[in-house]
């Protein structure tokens, strides 16, 4: 009884302090840690060396995209809502880091790991298992085998023990590598010859699609080209748009110059739109009247890594309309493109 | 031995909301233009915002004062604080010093609003602790005044 304030201190104060990290599933400590251990295995693994500075913008380009991921934002919810789990776990991490890397050395571009992370939740959520299972170990890949892909499958030697390992993607092996397996049994050589081969199938049929949003504002044509599904190509490339808009500290692939401000707590950022320029347009956020537009030349004060739907109304009719998401302390002047 | 837990149990609690709101209560401002000076309409609701807050604190201030002397004469009278006045007085500490402790975040989110060049009087970032430095002032009054009452006339 007489240290009977300890007990109070560990009853008050405890879930005072866990309550801040208990709003996901996964609290922002254990990703990074989470982050670490895969970033370690996958430099072991790939052999791969990465400027330290270069590190620790991918390891916060995946922390700040992660947090920022909601089943909500996919078809699938359930799905997504469990690839967003797996994600945030080591090896999922891991995964990500190995398809990434993948993906930078066979399009020779360096893209936000955010986005692909992205692309895969998404992917993952709104296609079949085949396409999700790409990225999946191949003893789970295994499963989604199927006789049709397997016969109009191109053929496409693979090692197999990076495919055991699940680094399938985008590995061109010298012809006659797999003759160096010894397998007793003729029988189970061909069985994982034709998983293997449905791994391939399901790897051209994702690059396929990362292609095509990829290049989808570059050429619209090439929609046509790898796609009959327009409509929904074009509602992946929004999808994507908008994650692009995601702030990215990858230098290599920064696309537009961000202003920061000072004197600001890391929770805002500052939206500036000027257009268009007359005294009835109103600005919205989220549904909320903000002001007229001629009155905030200084900007709007937005909270950061929060998706906002903003809209511009005149005389009650809406001008235009989009969504943007800004980085802590950003200063971005955007456009609102009249549809 | 009961009523000492209940009453370690009140300060805990009091400490725990202490370090919650230094701490832990941060919500974000809402969405609002940025300003680079205040009118002379926004400068006049601001002062009167401010007069309020001081007022309140000072009441809360004086309250101090008011509960400590009650606790002094019953210490004089009896040698000891009655154990039959202690929850009163914990109580009316506590709901005043949280009512100091409000005023004070109210100020400083005004502070953090300011500094980013908005001015939104009704934004929930300042409405809240305005609104429970007033509540926790006049709970603070009510057991300040059972206290008192109790004392003057020595009811049980």
């Amino acid at each position: 009884m007489k240290h009977i304030h300890l007990f109070f201190i560990a009853i008050i104060i405890l879930p005072f302090s866990f309550c801040t990290f208990a709003q996901d599933d996964v609290s922002p400590i254990q990703l990074k840690e989470n982050i670490k251990i895969a970033f370690d295995n996958f430099k072991i693994k790939d052999s791969v060396s990465l400027e330290s500075d270069l590190e620790e913008e991918v390891k916060a380009n995946y922390v700040m995209n992660f947090v920022n991921l909601k089943p909500e934002y996919f078809n699938n919810k359930d799905k997504a809502r469990e690839l967003i789990q797996y994600y945030s776990t080591s090896d999922g991490i891991e995964e990500i880091l190995h398809g990434w890397k993948m993906q930078a050395d066979s399009l020779d571009v360096l893209l936000p790991i955010g986005n692909y992370l992205f692309q895969n939740i998404y992917l993952g959520s709104e296609k079949s298992d085949e396409i999700t299972r790409n990225n999946l170990p191949a003893s789970d890949a295994n499963t989604s085998d199927s006789p049709k892909s397997v016969e109009s499958a191109p053929r496409k030697p693979l090692d197999k023990t990076s495919a055991e390992k699940g680094h399938m993607i985008g590995k061109h092996i010298p012809q006659g590598a797999t003759q160096t397996v010894k397998h007793q049994d003729v029988n189970v050589q061909a069985m994982e010859t034709k998983r293997m081969e449905t791994v391939a199938d399901n790897h051209t049929a994702l690059e396929k699609e990362r292609a095509v949003f990829i290049n989808y504002d570059k050429n619209e044509r090439t929609i046509k080209k790898f796609s009959p599904k327009k409509m929904e190509i074009e509602r992946l490339a929004a999808v994507v748009r908008l994650q692009n808009t995601l702030p990215t500290t990858d230098t290599r692939s920064q696309q537009t110059v961000r202003m920061l401000t000072t004197n600001t707590k890391n929770k805002y950022a500052t939206l500036i739109i000027n257009e268009p320029d007359k005294p009835e347009a109103e600005i919205y956020l989220d549904g909320k009247f903000i002001d007229e537009l001629v009155k905030i030349k200084n900007g709007i004060l937005v909270r950061s890594k929060h998706l906002y739907e903003y809209e511009i109304k005149l005389e009650d009719a809406i001008y235009c309309k989009d969504t943007i998401t800004l980085a802590p302390k950003e200063k971005k002047t955007t456009m609102c493109k009249n549809d | 031995m009961k009523k000492d837990i209940v009453l370690y149990f009140i300060l805990f609690v009091v400490a725990g909301i202490f370090i919650y709101n230094h701490f832990f209560f941060d919500p974000s401002a809402g969405e609002s233009p940025i300003l680079t000076e205040l009118n002379d309409l926004q400068k006049e609701t601001l002062s009167t915002l401010n007069e309020m807050t001081k007022l309140l604190i000072s009441l809360s201030t004086a309250l101090f004062g008011l509960i400590g002397y009650f606790a002094l004469e019953n210490f004089k009278s009896v040698g000891k604080i009655e154990r039959k006045y202690r929850l009163d007085l914990v109580l009316a500490f506590c709901f005043a010093a949280l009512s100091i402790d409000f005023g004070y975040i109210f100020m400083e989110k005004w502070v953090e609003l300011l500094s980013n060049g908005i001015f939104e009087p009704y934004d929930r970032l300042i409405i809240l602790p305005q609104q429970l430095q007033i509540t926790t002032f006049l709970i603070s009054l009510l057991f300040a005044c059972r206290l008192i009452y109790r004392n003057l006339f020595k009811s049980e």
